[in-house]
């Protein structure tokens, strides 16, 4: 994963993901985009508060899912956001800003990851997580025997997700747990939507092979 | 996600399952508190990042140092301006007098005034043959059987010395 980038941050946004009704983040963004190009940096700081608030958790869950570290999850969003603030003028309105956003959060969660590479410290496999108490698990009136096939197939999810190469894993986690479209995913990794359509059959085939192994 | 990417029941049970506990997962990890405390950063760096860089006042004192006073300021010139002068007047009377007849000139000058005050003084700058005639002495008892006595604690100390 580290030292090669998935995520083509210089290519064009090829599948423009017009929204036909902006999302809120979309509007904040652009209201953000005005009060800076307005020299109003402190309204526009705390607009982009709001902007933060509305993001973050799927920030988060999306960072966590590379990093596997809570540290570093806060640390890429952190440096998404900040990044985003920054380059603010640059965000084009027509254009999605959670994708735009997403764009920028995969990129700060490979350069955490490359970082922490650099520094040899261990990154934390998936199978760490055994350790997961199956209440995490959300299946809050379950019962037991359906909360065991939960945390079961969680293992063999994840041991299964751990295995993908890059681009698949990008994708899947992209796809499955930030529920991106194939069209959102292609204009946040600069890959084509046929691109992003067949790494995602091929990474959805083989969970489906090793859950087929393993049942 | 078209009919070709849609996953079997199996397959989707196990997806819903492994995206809700990655969810919960992240959430326990961050709860309201932690979420805010990662806005007020944010916004602590994008305040941070719009102010020019602060420059470090050296020596670290509290107070910034003050010019000197207008008379201390005179005092110092003075002294050093009489200072170098003194040092240029000596330099050029050394100069015009030669080594030794300043020494014989101060020599005796010196043993007059030890005499004079009962104490036994060695004038430092005069050296008289029975002088070097002492320290040629020394010299050769050094070099010779007292060296030879000395030379067996140098090598023990050299043995003990720390690598």
């Amino acid at each position: 994963m580290a030292g090669r980038s998935v995520v083509d941050a210089g290519a064009p946004l090829r599948d423009k993901v017009a929204e036909a009704q902006p999302s809120p983040a979309s509007v904040i963004a652009a209201e953000i985009k005005g009060l800076v190009a307005r020299g109003e940096r402190d309204q526009a700081r705390e607009r982009f508060g709001a902007l933060v608030a509305l993001l973050q958790r799927r920030a988060l869950r999306v960072a966590f899912q590379y990093l596997r570290n809570p540290d570093d999850a806060d640390e890429a969003v952190q440096d998404a956001f900040v990044k985003v603030f920054v380059h603010i003028e640059q965000y084009r309105e027509d254009l999605s800003f959670d994708v735009w956003f997403t764009r920028i959060l995969v990129n700060a969660s490979l350069d955490r990851l490359k970082a922490r590479n650099r520094q040899q410290r261990f990154i934390a496999q998936a199978s760490d997580d055994d350790e997961r108490p199956v209440e995490q698990v959300p299946a809050a009136e379950a019962s037991t025997e359906r909360r065991l096939l939960a945390r079961e197939r969680w293992e063999q999810v994840t041991r299964a997700v751990a295995n993908l190469p890059d681009r698949q894993r990008l994708v899947f986690t992209l796809s499955q747990v930030d529920q991106r479209t194939p069209a959102e995913i292609a204009a946040a990794t600069g890959m084509s939507a046929a691109t992003v359509r067949v790494h995602l059959f091929r990474a959805l085939r083989k969970l489906r092979g090793a859950l087929g192994e393993q049942a | 996600m078209n009919r070709r990417d849609e996953p079997d029941p199996t397959l989707a049970d196990a997806l819903d399952a492994y995206r809700a506990a990655a969810w919960a997962e992240v959430d326990a990890h961050f709860d309201e508190r932690a979420l805010e405390a990662q806005r007020q950063r944010i916004l602590q760096k994008l305040a941070q990042a719009g102010q020019p860089a602060r420059v470090l006042a050296f020596p670290g004192s509290a107070s910034p140092l003050r010019p000197a006073a207008g008379i201390s300021r005179r005092w110092i010139s003075a002294a050093a301006a009489a200072g170098l002068l003194v040092g240029l007047v000596t330099g050029q009377l050394l100069h015009v007098m030669p080594g030794d007849a300043w020494v014989h000139r101060v020599a005796p000058r010196a043993a007059q005034s030890v005499s004079a005050g009962r104490m036994t003084l060695i004038p430092a700058v005069a050296t008289t043959d029975a002088d070097n005639a002492l320290l040629d002495a020394i010299d050769v008892a050094v070099t010779t059987r007292g060296a030879s006595d000395l030379r067996a604690f140098d090598d023990m100390t050299f043995a003990y010395e720390p690598r």
